[in-house]
């Protein structure tokens, strides 16, 4: 019952929510490697293998930066990649380093601080992310109570 | 004593008439050795000045324990009217560029953040105050400068350039010391970067350049989350590698997205770059980097703010 109402509420504020992202043509082909799949990345220099997965998510700033206050609402972001210490997805503004963020997907939500941004284009922008906490789902990943936003300060 | 037991100071910070209690020596140019100069209680005439500069010394050298006593005497300089016997415009702006360098490498040499940015806050106050006074003369600046390469040496030049490039575009008196303290913390990022691979002398290769270009992304996330500090001054510390084409980093930015004082910032930080002692080569002069800067052009660069820049360097 729990999955089916996350679902739900996901779908309803899928059809809500700006997909203002504007994926270069190279991405063109973006969800055609949906799904769970291991990559590999020749230049990459971390050691924890990332899974590929590419989906449409919801995003909400649960830290912004003094100088750049963010609203409540949230915002559509295609997903990338999933490491067991980070992720990386694609967004239409640009994030800074240091703001953190609650990330819903339909199988889990995460919590997440942006560690690196790069703009691919218009109204497209690359977040690399490091992974604060992972969550089944729950309805807490829609209205998040004050002993998960604790234990994510932690 | 060794060169270790010495610290140069520049001649453009020596009061004429006046002792600075402090012994001054020369450095003899063949045996590399230190000779007294004059004595602590035996001042300095104009004329012993002129000699100095027109055989083109301008550092004489105290005794590394006496650098506090200097310092104190530059700050009496800094706090001294303008109308006071012989304290020139020329000789404040020539203690100031002593006093930002010392303070910023002191304070960023304790790494406590919190320190290092309520000092180079002042450092912004002190260094607007007198560069945007009437009587301010760029040439009086140029003359004073080190060129060193060193990462202290590099962001005391940037914040004075900013400073004098804002004044020239119009900013008023309090953005100016906001953009000097940018200017100062541009380069933050930097104290975290192997200073081998900084001074390598040698071409970088992809993984060393990849090193070097974590530097804004760095110094941005020590600083992101302060009150103190505004967004134009955080932006000075992440953009002022992004170029206006969106070829530049860590963002890859472009035109608009790219805040007005980062885009100072780029213009000056990289004249400053251009115009220093590399480990892998000379400094260029000042015409010569400005053409490199104008051949880089709108590609790169704001091209209002450059113009200015061009403007503000013909004009010293």
């Amino acid at each position: 019952m729990l999955e089916i109402d996350y679902s739900q509420r996901l779908n309803d504020l899928f059809a809500q929510v700006q997909w203002d992202i504007q994926l270069p043509d190279e991405l063109a082909d973006y969800f055609a490697s949906n799904g769970e799949a291991s990559m590999s990345f020749p230049t990459d220099e971390r050691s924890n293998q990332r899974i590929s997965i590419r989906t449409r998510a919801l995003l909400w700033s649960e830290v912004s930066l003094p100088f750049r206050s963010r609203n409540s609402a949230p915002h559509g972001i295609y997903t990338r990649d999933f490491s067991r210490t980070g992720s990386g997805f694609l967004s239409a503004i640009e994030f800074f380093p240091e703001e953190e963020l609650r990330v819903v997907l339909p199988a889990f939500w995460v919590r997440l601080r942006v560690a690196r941004v790069r703009r691919l284009g218009n109204c497209c922008y690359e977040v690399g992310t490091t992974l604060l906490h992972k969550y089944a789902p729950s309805d807490e990943a829609f209205e998040p109570s004050q002993a998960t936003q604790m234990e994510s300060a932690l | 004593m060794f060169a270790l037991d010495y610290l140069p100071i520049s001649v453009a910070t020596l009061l004429p008439a006046s002792a600075v209690g402090l012994d001054l020596f020369q450095r003899e140019q063949d045996s590399g050795r230190f000779v007294l100069y004059r004595g602590a209680t035996y001042p300095l005439t104009l004329d012993d000045l002129d000699r100095l500069r027109d055989r083109g010394n301008h550092l004489l050298y105290i005794a590394k324990d006496s650098g506090p006593r200097y310092q104190s005497y530059l700050r009496r300089l800094l706090d001294s009217d303008l109308g006071s016997v012989n304290v020139t415009h020329q000789l404040q702006v020539g203690a100031l560029n002593e006093v930002v360098l010392d303070s910023l490498r002191s304070a960023f040499g304790n790494r406590d953040i919190n320190e290092a940015v309520a000092t180079v806050s002042q450092l912004g106050a002190l260094t607007a105050e007198i560069i945007t006074r009437d009587e301010f003369a760029a040439s009086d600046l140029f003359r004073v400068l080190h060129h060193d390469y060193a990462t202290f040496t590099h962001s005391t030049n940037v914040a004075f350039y900013s400073a004098m490039l804002a004044a020239g575009l119009g900013y008023s008196t309090e953005e100016v010391e906001q953009i000097t303290t940018g200017g100062l913390l541009h380069d933050l990022g930097k104290l975290d970067i192997d200073e081998r691979i900084l001074a390598k002398p040698g071409k970088l290769d992809d993984w060393e350049f990849r090193q070097v270009k974590r530097h804004p992304g760095l110094g941005f996330r020590k600083l992101a989350k302060r009150t103190d500090l505004n967004e134009g001054q955080l932006l000075m510390v992440y953009q002022h590698h992004e170029r206006m084409d969106g070829h530049g980093y860590p963002v890859g930015c472009v035109g608009s997205e790219i805040h007005p004082w980062a885009k100072i910032c780029a213009v000056v930080d990289v004249f400053e770059a251009l115009t220093s002692q590399r480990p892998y080569r000379k400094p260029l002069t000042r015409h010569k980097a400005l053409e490199i800067l104008e051949r880089e052009g709108s590609a790169s660069f704001d091209l209002e703010v450059l113009e200015c820049w061009k403007s503000i360097i013909l004009s010293a």
